[in-house]
């Protein structure tokens, strides 16, 4: 429903499938202008560096799709306008509906650039993988969704006391952004920041290397343990949040 | 049965103090003065199944802050309320599908889509069976006369079509309480009129419970036998609404127009005086002395008409809070 409600202005909705398709081309575009300089970038050659930028394009299109703008913007929005109050006497999960209520139909649009990345990589770069691999990766990704997702609801859950929370949706993207990159060009303090303390090495680069081969079973238990606890963290934060929800004045 | 019960409950909102000015917001970034609204203070109260309660209070008085509370969006700060022997704030699904709030100051239909659009997802998230549903809304549409504007986009609608639209969302469920939270406000008197007429054939026609909050007396009157009257967050009347009017109506409100001028000083013995022109003036008089002032009236002055009204309920209810102040 709430995709014929963004049809509803359709030069808006051409426009901004436009806006997004363009976004992730240059990425592919500055990967490749990097590699016409060096054949290497930490060990990374072009053809797997390529798979990274399209895993995180994957994970960038499936989160914006869902869950990002719908606990970054407009929940802030319904707690501003007490419109959340109605969600709240629904019979459904309110963290549930607040995450999934409005599916982005420009980015489900722009996504399918994402499935003509992906055949292109099969096509022209993708050498003999193993199907292991490939599960591996795809549970790897499936983490790496959690993660954010706890981390989003973190974040998203001090809107209840702020009720402005763009900066907070700005904050998030920032830091998924650095996903982009290798997490292996960064070295001493960052790895073990990016690796340990803000594991954003799971959204791109440890799938993409997972799918490659080179596996790292210690890493993926610290990884499981990590999400799990975040996962917690989250809905204790999130339930406590609801608890001190005042509503707006009528 | 009781459907509602509500005991001591309290809720209290914190809240800082903003300072004016670009020094005062910057100031406010690391020293904020708490101040704490005391919304509802230990209110105690039940409804009756099938009742339907009147809730009464300036602005600000708590009426809202409950309803929120008994719906579960509130969390109380003390006390304790069970509706339908369901804690409304533990949120529990059996609670949530059977009851409803409507709120004539917020709206749940999706704006740039028709209301069918919103019954249908409603009709979804309630579990509500295709035939019960079709049936539900042939029943609202001819109600309410609905039917042309189901497919219409709801901001193309008015006001009160949109209110009706709104009615109807929330109780395609078929809910055994429904919370009314200013239904009418901003209705022009036609339309205030067809949603009274519908809750008052609803309820009784359903047996549903309904508690309603309103600023406009006459959707108390002509709905509600009993009155729940709340000021600064405490109860200061529950009853019945006939034993408020006898309680409070002491006196009667008698209009005189006359024939010829007349001195202001030859009626000041005959009652208070409300309104005073040359040949017509309004006088309270206490109820005991209405009749020999009456005849007084008639014989010693040249009258050309008198009418003898009841102080209306606004007067009364506007009395009670102002000696509650």
């Amino acid at each position: 429903m709430n995709l014929q409600n963004q049809m509803a202005y359709r030069p808006s909705f051409f426009l901004a499938v436009l806006g997004k398709a363009t976004r992730m081309l240059i990425l592919i575009l500055l990967f490749r202008v990097i590699y016409f300089n060096t054949p290497l970038l930490a060990g990374w050659e072009y053809k797997d560096v390529f798979l990274l930028a399209i895993t995180y394009l994957t994970v960038e299109s499936t989160i914006l799709t869902t869950f990002h703008r719908n606990l970054s913007y407009y929940l802030p929005d319904l707690l501003k306008k007490g419109d959340f109050d109605f969600l709240l006497t629904k019979p459904l999960n309110p963290l549930f509906y607040s995450s999934f209520r409005i599916i982005d139909l420009m980015d489900l649009t722009s996504s399918s650039l994402v499935i003509f990345l992906w055949y292109y990589y099969f096509t022209h770069y993708a050498s003999a993988f193993s199907f292991l691999s490939f599960i591996l990766y795809l549970i790897l990704l499936g983490f790496g969704l959690i993660f954010l997702f706890s981390l989003l609801v973190i974040f998203a859950s001090s809107a209840f006391w702020t009720i402005n929370a763009t900066g907070l949706g700005r904050f998030f993207e920032d830091i998924i952004r650095t996903g982009r990159f290798p997490t292996d060009v960064f070295k001493g303090a960052f790895s073990f920041l990016f690796l340990y303390v803000f594991p954003i090495a799971t959204i791109a680069t440890v799938p993409s290397k997972a799918f490659l081969g080179t596996t790292n079973w210690p890493y993926y238990v610290y990884l499981v343990v990590f999400t799990f606890i975040l996962t917690l963290i989250s809905k204790k934060v999130w339930n406590y949040a609801l608890k001190h929800y005042s509503s707006a004045s009528s | 049965m009781i459907a509602i019960s509500v005991k001591n409950l309290s809720k209290n909102f914190e809240y800082y103090k903003k300072v004016p000015g670009l020094f005062g917001a910057f100031k406010s970034l690391f020293q904020r003065e708490k101040l704490i609204t005391e919304a509802v203070k230990s209110i105690s109260f039940s409804v009756e199944e099938g009742e339907l309660v009147g809730f009464l209070g300036p602005n600000g008085a708590g009426k809202t802050t409950t309803l929120k509370m008994l719906s579960g969006i509130l969390y109380p700060s003390e006390g304790d309320a069970k509706v339908l022997d369901y804690t409304p704030w533990q949120r529990q699904k059996e609670y949530q599908k059977q009851f409803a709030i409507v709120m004539g100051q917020k709206n749940q239909l999706w704006w740039d889509l028709p209301a069918m659009e919103s019954f249908s997802l409603n009709k979804e998230i309630y579990e509500v069976p295709n035939d019960q549903f079709k049936k539900t809304i042939d029943y609202f549409s001819n109600l309410l006369d609905i039917s042309d504007i189901l497919n219409v986009q709801v901001r193309k609608l008015s006001l009160g079509q949109r209110m009706k639209c709104e009615l109807v969302a929330a109780l395609l469920h078929n809910p055994k309480v429904l919370f009314l939270d200013e239904p009418t406000i901003g209705l022009d008197v036609v339309s205030q009129q067809k949603i009274r007429e519908f809750i008052k054939k609803y309820n009784k026609e359903r047996k549903t419970t309904i508690l309603l909050t309103s600023h406009y007396m006459e959707d108390v009157v002509q709905l509600c036998q009993r009155v729940i009257i709340i000021n600064k967050g405490g109860i200061i009347y529950d009853g019945d609404i006939q034993r408020l009017i006898d309680q409070y109506a002491t006196h009667k409100i008698v209009t005189i127009t006359f024939k010829n001028d007349i001195a202001v000083d030859q009626l000041t013995l005959l009652g208070e005086i409300v309104e005073f022109d040359k040949r017509r003036v309004v006088l309270k008089i206490p109820d005991q002395n209405v009749k020999e002032n009456a005849v007084r009236i008639l014989t010693a002055f040249p009258v050309d008409d008198i009418l003898i009204d009841e102080i209306k309920v606004e007067e009364i209810i506007r009395h009670i809070f102002q000696t509650n102040k």
